[in-house]
């Protein structure tokens, strides 16, 4: 039984090291040909993406203190207070730290990408690429999921109205 | 007899100088490194990230614009008797902040990264 088990780890090993998706020939050659073209787009995505997250997390934190946070606090003044509209103000903070959490990491991932030497390793390219892509997918969640929590704090506070 | 006497103060003089070099040297090595290590932990931390997309730091034309148009903030009171008009006002403020975020067209969204935008033929 011993002597497979390190066999077996071995393949299992090697399985883990695969690159996530095999490039292909065309797609190489692609990316050696239009490196320099592909760095400067990847530069502008950078820039584009930080005046997204400080146009959208400033939104968020207005929101979150000027708004949501002093409804709350005047609700339960009120004896108004419902355990949906509290919740919905956690969910919306803790949605918004992993925001900025997830930025980083997107931006980190994105740095790395750029210094990746493309003419002559495309092959490394590719794999940050995807990597880039996976984290860009998370941010684009976080942003529809902040969303969604303003639209069920907008229907809550609706709901107030029959009680006073 | 009197050359060794003038030699001896000389000699004191350029140990207490290279004492001072040695100092100089060591204190401009600790900056270095303390700094570096700041950078380092800056850069690793992710701050980096957030004060590079803060305004201000790539000043363009829209963002002045936009820091001139501002309107007088509001904040809703946490204190005070709570009636209907005062939840429509709210929903009404919170509308246009919604309105605002619903307007940035697509933010991160993931055809940029594709293989067709960057240039990669498939």
């Amino acid at each position: 039984m011993k002597k497979y088990l390190l066999p077996v780890a071995v393949l299992i090993a090697m399985f883990i090291s695969l690159p996530a998706l095999a490039i292909s020939e065309t797609q190489k050659n692609s990316i050696i040909d239009n490196c320099a073209s592909i760095k400067q787009t990847l530069e502008g995505i950078q820039k584009t993406d930080a005046r997204a997250r400080v146009y959208l997390g400033s939104y968020y934190e207005t929101i979150l203190t000027k708004f949501i946070t002093p409804l709350n606090v005047r609700l339960v003044e009120n004896n108004l207070s419902t355990a949906e509209l509290v919740e919905n103000q956690n969910n919306f903070a803790s949605a918004k730290t992993v925001f900025t959490n997830d930025y980083i990491s997107y931006q980190q991932n994105l740095e790395e990408l750029v210094a990746i030497d493309c003419k002559t390793e495309p092959e490394s390219f590719y794999d940050k690429l995807i990597k880039v892509r996976q984290k860009r997918k998370i941010m684009e969640q976080d942003v529809l999921k902040l969303r969604s929590f303003l639209s069920e704090h907008i229907k809550l506070v609706d709901g107030i109205k029959g009680k006073l | 007899m009197e050359e060794s006497k003038t030699e001896e103060p000389k000699k004191k003089l350029n140990k207490g100088g290279l004492n001072l070099i040695i100092l100089g040297v060591l204190a401009s090595f600790i900056a270095i490194l303390t700094t570096s290590i700041s950078l380092i932990i800056y850069h690793n931390s992710g701050d980096i990230y957030l004060d590079r997309s803060r305004p201000g730091f790539l000043p363009d034309e829209e963002e002045i614009e936009e820091e001139g148009d501002k309107e007088e903030e509001y904040i809703f009171e946490k204190t005070g008797k709570l009636e209907i008009k005062n939840i429509e006002e709210y929903l009404q403020k919170l509308d246009a902040e919604i309105k605002a975020i619903d307007s940035y067209e697509k933010p991160f969204s993931s055809d940029v990264l594709s293989d067709k935008h960057l240039g990669i033929s498939e």
